[in-house]
């Protein structure tokens, strides 16, 4: 499915990532842990294509194609999702008006008969149920006004719907209480399948009750230093980062 | 406000208001070639300067006077006024303090200026402008030993000819405006400051100008070349006795910031406003203009202005180097039958240049308080950013208050922020800190000294401290 | 005055008609004083067949005050952003053009659906054409009862209401306010068509009884290189007490002939009185237009201005609401989408005179192209208007490298117990937007035109009528097209 080999990334001429390897198979579940700043979200904006990152070595393949040399809309189209740490408000286009331009390019692309307004309005007012959403939330500008919580539910929501083979969810537990947090595990469990793989970004390891990765990875200063099964969040949680050489007063004091 | 201390407060003066009896050295009234011959000569300027000055004169006369700012004055006689008055001791040339005339030093010390040893405690060195002539510069060996020119610019004219020519009136033409160039042709003195590459001022810099000689036009000239990577903060006050008629004070300064350098110029504007009637007072028309020539070069204009009949003033930034910086803090505070129209000019020419303009007039009384800016981002402007801030608050119901922001932008990387509020103070405000036992003219120093607070940060110190007093002077009867 | 419209003969206005140009126009001076030619050659042929008199009263008087004024050069302040160059462009371009009106238009006017459902749910559709003729048509809705009026025009013929004359004439100009207005001297002198009109109160209060009013502004006639110049309008407008009513300016150009039209509206709404104004410009670019506005607000008056335009050569509104009892209301929005070499310039004044009244301003920009946006937003807020609130935002989207903005929000206060507040914005679209949808799927493109629109769409949504919201997003959606 996905296949990084030795990615190095700089910021404004910063180097954030630096050696980085993943492989993720289809069906499987990875987790990225790490301290803050250590390049997590640059890992996640870097796959979803966000301009600003420069690549200085190593390649990213996906589903045999080399990722890097796609746009960031054609990402999305090969089914590529980022759920934002940061969803952005986008006030007067409505949630229904995104998503419908969104769900009809992808299956353009996948050369699918676009969605009539009809059929696309039971899917989303269907699939909105399962985030816990009102649907008045789709005549809505996108995240406009939505609380945290509802952001993010809002996004897990749109990945529903967009059905993504590979989906990157950039911190989507921050900030979530017990509930939201539920919601987004839920969603994360129904999308699961065989084909498609999911990359849990995060800081804690509390999502990964609700979500059983297949593989905990730790980053640290640009490269994974630690990979293992699902214990190894577990084991991370007990003793903090520290004792992998680790410096981070956040985990510390969970 | 019925109570003692209100009566009290509104019975304050303009405290600089007294006059220096010292015999003048003074053409009479009017201008002409032959004035300018005179004002040039008295100098001992070479011919470059005297040259300069005939041409500015020339393009003046084909002038008009601006009529566009929010401003109402009778009609100005040009011949009514005289072009250069001295001090009778400066024919002596007054070599150090010693030697300046015991009377004029009187004056600097009721005005409060740090000359003397005084000067020495504030660590500032002081360039005073007494009507037209520079008398005395303060600390100029020190600021020798760092390479710092700093000197009145009569002197510069004569020591440093090549900086002045190939820095006088680049930043401000002669053909700018009206003013601008009536000041060109008739300047008598002023200060000239040079910092050289690399070199961060070792104190702040100071000038007092003041306006003393009845019907005199004061035309003084600064400008400050901070060469790459050097450093000055720069002060300026200035106060004028009270007189019935009006007088004109038509200064221009000009900066030039090079490569990385930084200027931070700081005005306490304390012309003599005129009294309650809207009798007398300074007509106070100047042109201020930086540039900022090289890249990550940057000059900030901070003001308080709250004195002149009239204000008539725009500093400006010209941002040319890429990554440059321009910014302006102004408080403008009009009372009576004061107007003030004052504001900037950002220009911004060079790639990612900022700039930052906080604005605050407060007008009371029967005066009128416009800001008047323009935000430029040229074509080749790549990415500049503005954030703009207007706020205007009135105290009573026969005054105003006026923004008039020109914004213009040829760049689509470049973003603006443009905001502007007005507010009062209220009677519910003045009634709840009455209540609580804070009399009504202090609740309103309160509220304006708030108010102005983002100015004022910017101010150094010293200067910060006189400007929160000079508010409350000027408010004086401005809540019944 | 009239002695001197007599004074020329026949023949020598002839001489001074297009083609026959001795030098071309090169400074606004120069186009004043053609434009005075213009009004002194077409006098002679009028016919005002009701109130001629008064007409020619109100045309000489035009023609005296436009001899008088110098036209805007760049140094004039309320037009240092927009030039008149482009009219003189199109008049010299029109006299050296020998076969004028031999090559007629092809090109079909494309009317919006929307425009159909507008004119169908008209009490009054008033349609001015190239020969600066207007054709009336009462609708058959059901408060056109409400309104009296009368269409008089130049070229003779006069239509009068059913229900009796609106009687408004002696009003003709006292709306204008002090200042430099010098087009609208122009519309006065190049009359074409005056309509008067008067709304009174329905005898129950509901919505649906409110008379809706549609002016028709178009050219499709003339030919290539012409120059249409006929049109020349003036509304004057009174609503009653309690009266409402809601009026819908439109202009839709496709001819091939540049087009100079002017356009005036004085309206004073009485006591308690509501009026919907919208205004849509889809006009060809080679066009110079100009419009204006001139509306007073009793006591509790409600006034609503929506206007939308996709600018031209040279495309002028000015816009002066009084506010000048307490309780008024006044509601400007606009926006401009632009693109080509496209202009568009809106100068509107909010002239608070009383206290307790509001208002409320937003202006957006679209700009594209080398078009140039130009707003000039004045709130003035007269001494007695203690307790006055006013709010104006301007916000600019810049689209393309050569797009410029140029805005100017003022305030000038003269009273202290006041709320009142502007803000202005000029940038581009934001790029964490812009990366949002593209990780969805939305190309770039898609992305800018959704991100642009939403922008719009804002504005669109304070429409208060369903019918004018589905104009402004048909023209919008033409706009996307383009760009």
């Amino acid at each position: 499915m996905l296949s990084v080999n030795d990615l190095y990334v700089q910021v404004e001429g910063k180097e954030i990532l630096k050696g980085l390897t993943l492989q993720v198979k289809p069906g499987e579940v990875h987790a990225i842990m790490g301290p803050n700043g250590s390049g997590k979200s640059t890992l996640s904006h870097v796959l979803a294509g966000r301009s600003g990152y420069e690549v200085t070595g190593g390649s990213v393949s996906y589903q045999g194609k080399d990722l890097l040399e796609l746009a960031a809309e054609e990402r999305a189209r090969e089914g590529i999702f980022l759920a934002f740490q940061y969803p952005v408000e986008i006030p007067g286009v409505s949630n229904l008006q995104f998503l419908r331009t969104s769900l009809n390019s992808i299956r353009k692309h996948r050369g699918e008969a676009e969605l009539d307004a009809a059929s696309f309005l039971r899917q989303a007012r269907q699939l909105i149920g399962k985030v816990d959403l009102d649907p008045e939330f789709l005549k809505r500008g996108v995240n406009e006004g939505f609380s945290g919580g509802e952001k993010k539910r809002n996004e897990i929501f749109q990945m529903l719907m967009l059905e993504p083979k590979l989906a990157l969810l950039d911190e989507t537990d921050s900030g979530l209480d017990i509930d939201a947090l539920q919601v987004v595990a839920t969603g994360v469990n129904t999308l699961k399948r065989e084909d498609r793989s999911v990359i849990l970004v995060t800081h804690y390891q509390r999502l990964l009750k609700y979500i059983v990765p297949d593989y905990v990875h730790v980053l640290a200063n640009g490269r994974i230093v630690k990979s293992g099964g699902k214990d190894l969040a577990l084991e991370l949680e007990e003793k903090g980062y520290g004792w992998l050489n680790i410096d981070d007063e956040a985990t510390a004091t969970i | 406000m019925s109570n003692a201390s209100v009566n009290e407060y509104m019975s304050r003066k303009y405290q600089a208001g007294f006059t220096s009896d010292i015999e003048s050295d003074s053409l009479p009234p009017g201008l002409n070639e032959d004035v300018i011959r005179f004002i040039s000569a008295k100098k001992d300027e070479p011919e470059f300067m005297l040259e300069w000055r005939l041409k500015a004169y020339r393009a003046w006369l084909e002038m008009k006077t601006p009529t566009w700012a929010h401003v109402k004055h009778p009609e100005i006689d040009f011949n009514d006024i005289i072009y250069y008055s001295a001090p009778k001791s400066k024919n002596d040339g007054p070599k150090s303090l010693d030697e300046v005339d015991p009377e004029l030093l009187r004056t600097y010390e009721k005005l409060g200026i740090p000359l003397h040893e005084r000067a020495a405690l504030a660590g500032v060195a002081v360039d005073a402008v007494f009507d037209s002539v520079s008398v005395a510069t303060t600390f100029k060996e020190k600021l020798s030993e760092a390479g710092v020119i700093f000197c009145p610019i009569s002197e510069a004219v004569r020591k440093h000819p090549e900086l002045v020519q190939k820095y006088l009136g680049s930043v401000v033409p002669i053909r700018d405006n009206f003013y601008a160039g009536l000041n060109s042709a008739v300047f008598s003195d002023g200060s000239f400051v040079y910092i050289p590459k690399g070199v961060r001022c070792p104190m702040e810099l100071s000038t007092y100008f003041r306006i003393n000689a009845a019907k005199t036009g004061q035309f003084e000239r600064t400008l400050i070349i901070a060469d790459e990577g050097s450093y000055v903060s720069y002060l300026e006050g200035c106060t004028a006795p009270m007189r019935d008629e009006n007088q004109l004070h038509a200064a221009v300064v000009e900066l030039v910031a090079l490569k990385d350098a930084q200027i931070k110029y700081s005005t306490v504007q304390n012309w003599y406003p005129g009294d309650e009637e809207g009798k007398g007072g300074i007509y106070n028309f100047v042109t201020k203009r930086g540039i900022c020539a090289g890249e990550n070069a940057k000059i900030s204009w901070t003001q308080v202005e709250t004195g002149s009949a009239i204000t008539w003033k725009y500093p400006s930034v010209i941002l040319k180097g890429d990554h440059s910086t321009g910014e302006f803090y102004s408080v403008a505070l009009t009372n009576n039958f004061q107007q003030a129209d004052t504001g900037t000019k950002m220009i911004h020419l060079g790639k990612n240049t900022k700039s930052t303009i906080i604005a605050k007039g407060i007008s009371a009384g029967r005066s009128d308080s416009s800001y008047r800016g323009l935000v430029r981002f040229g074509p080749g402007a790549e990415g500049a950013r503005n954030f703009t801030q207007c706020d205007s608050l009135l105290i009573g119901d026969k005054c105003g208050a006026h923004t008039f922001p020109y914004i213009e932008s040829k760049n689509m990387s470049g973003v603006v922020e443009h905001e502007a509020t007005t507010s009062t103070v209220s009677d519910e405000q003045l009634f709840l800190c009455q209540q609580r036992g804070i009399d009504a003219e202090r609740a309103v120093s309160m509220i304006v000294n708030g108010f102005c607070k983002e100015v004022f940060k910017e101010l150094p110190m010293e200067f910060a401290v006189e400007a929160g007093k000079l508010l409350e002077v000027s408010l004086e009867g401005a809540v019944g | 005055m009239s002695a001197e419209l007599t004074q020329t003969s026949p023949t020598d206005l002839d001489s001074k008609s297009f083609g026959e140009q001795a030098q071309p126009l090169s400074l606004p001076d120069d186009l004043r004083d053609w434009l005075v030619d213009q009004a002194l050659a077409r006098s002679a042929d009028q016919r005002w067949s009701s109130a001629g008199e008064r007409f020619k009263q109100i045309q000489a008087d035009a023609l005296q005050t436009l001899k008088a004024t110098p036209f805007p050069t760049r140094k004039t302040e309320s037009w240092r952003y927009t030039s008149v160059q482009p009219l003189i462009a199109a008049v010299n371009a029109a006299a050296s053009s020998a076969d004028a009106n031999a090559d007629p238009a092809s090109e079909e006017c494309l009317q919006p659906e929307a425009l159909q459902a507008l004119i169908d749910q008209a009490d009054l559709v008033v349609r001015f054409s190239d020969t600066g003729e207007a054709m009336l048509k009462l609708g058959e809705a059901q408060a056109a009862h409400l309104l009296s009026f009368t269409l008089h025009q130049a070229s003779g013929e006069s239509t009068k209401a059913p229900n009796g004359e609106a009687d408004l004439l002696g009003e003709f100009g006292s709306r204008v306010p002090q200042g430099y207005y010098p087009f609208v001297s122009v519309n006065a002198a190049l009359l074409s068509t005056c309509l008067e009109i008067r709304v009174a109160a329905a005898s129950d209060d509901s919505e649906s009884v409110k008379p809706r009013i549609l002016l028709l502004n178009g050219s499709q006639d003339a030919g290539q290189g012409s120059l249409s110049d006929r049109q020349h309008s003036r509304v004057l407008l009174k609503l009653a007490r309690d009266a409402h009513a809601e009026l819908t300016e439109v202009r839709l150009d496709a001819g091939s002939a540049a087009v100079f039209a002017t356009s005036v509206l004085e309206a004073s709404l009485e006591a308690n009185s509501r009026l919907q104004h919208y205004q849509f410009s889809a006009a060809a670019a080679s066009d110079s237009l100009y419009a204006a506005a001139f509306i007073k607000l009793g006591n509790h008056a409600n006034y609503a201005f929506n206007g939308q335009s996709t600018g031209s050569a040279l495309s002028r509104t000015d816009l002066t609401v009084e506010l000048t009892a307490p309780g008024a209301y006044a509601a400007l929005n606009a926006h401009m989408l632009l693109n080509g070499n496209n202009r568009c310039d809106y100068h509107t004044a909010l002239e608070h005179m009383a206290p307790h009244c509001e208002s409320d301003e937003q202006v957006r920009s679209i700009v594209s192209d080398k078009g140039k946006a130009v707003f000039n937003g004045r709130i003035h807020i007269h001494r007695d208007a203690q307790k006055t609130r006013a709010e104006m935002n301007n916000r600019n989207l810049l689209m393309s490298p050569q797009a410029e903005v140029n805005t100017k929000p003022e305030l000038e206060i003269y009273a202290d117990d006041v709320k009142c507040a502007h803000g202005a914005t000029i940038g581009q679209l934001d790029a964490s937007a812009v990366f949002y949808c593209k990780s969805r799927g939305i190309d770039e493109q898609s992305a800018r035109s959704l991100l642009s629109e939403a922008f719009i769409v804002e504005t669109i949504q304070l429409m208060p009528a369903q019918a004018q919201q589905d104009l402004a997003m048909a023209l919008l959606q033409r706009f996307q097209e383009t760009v």
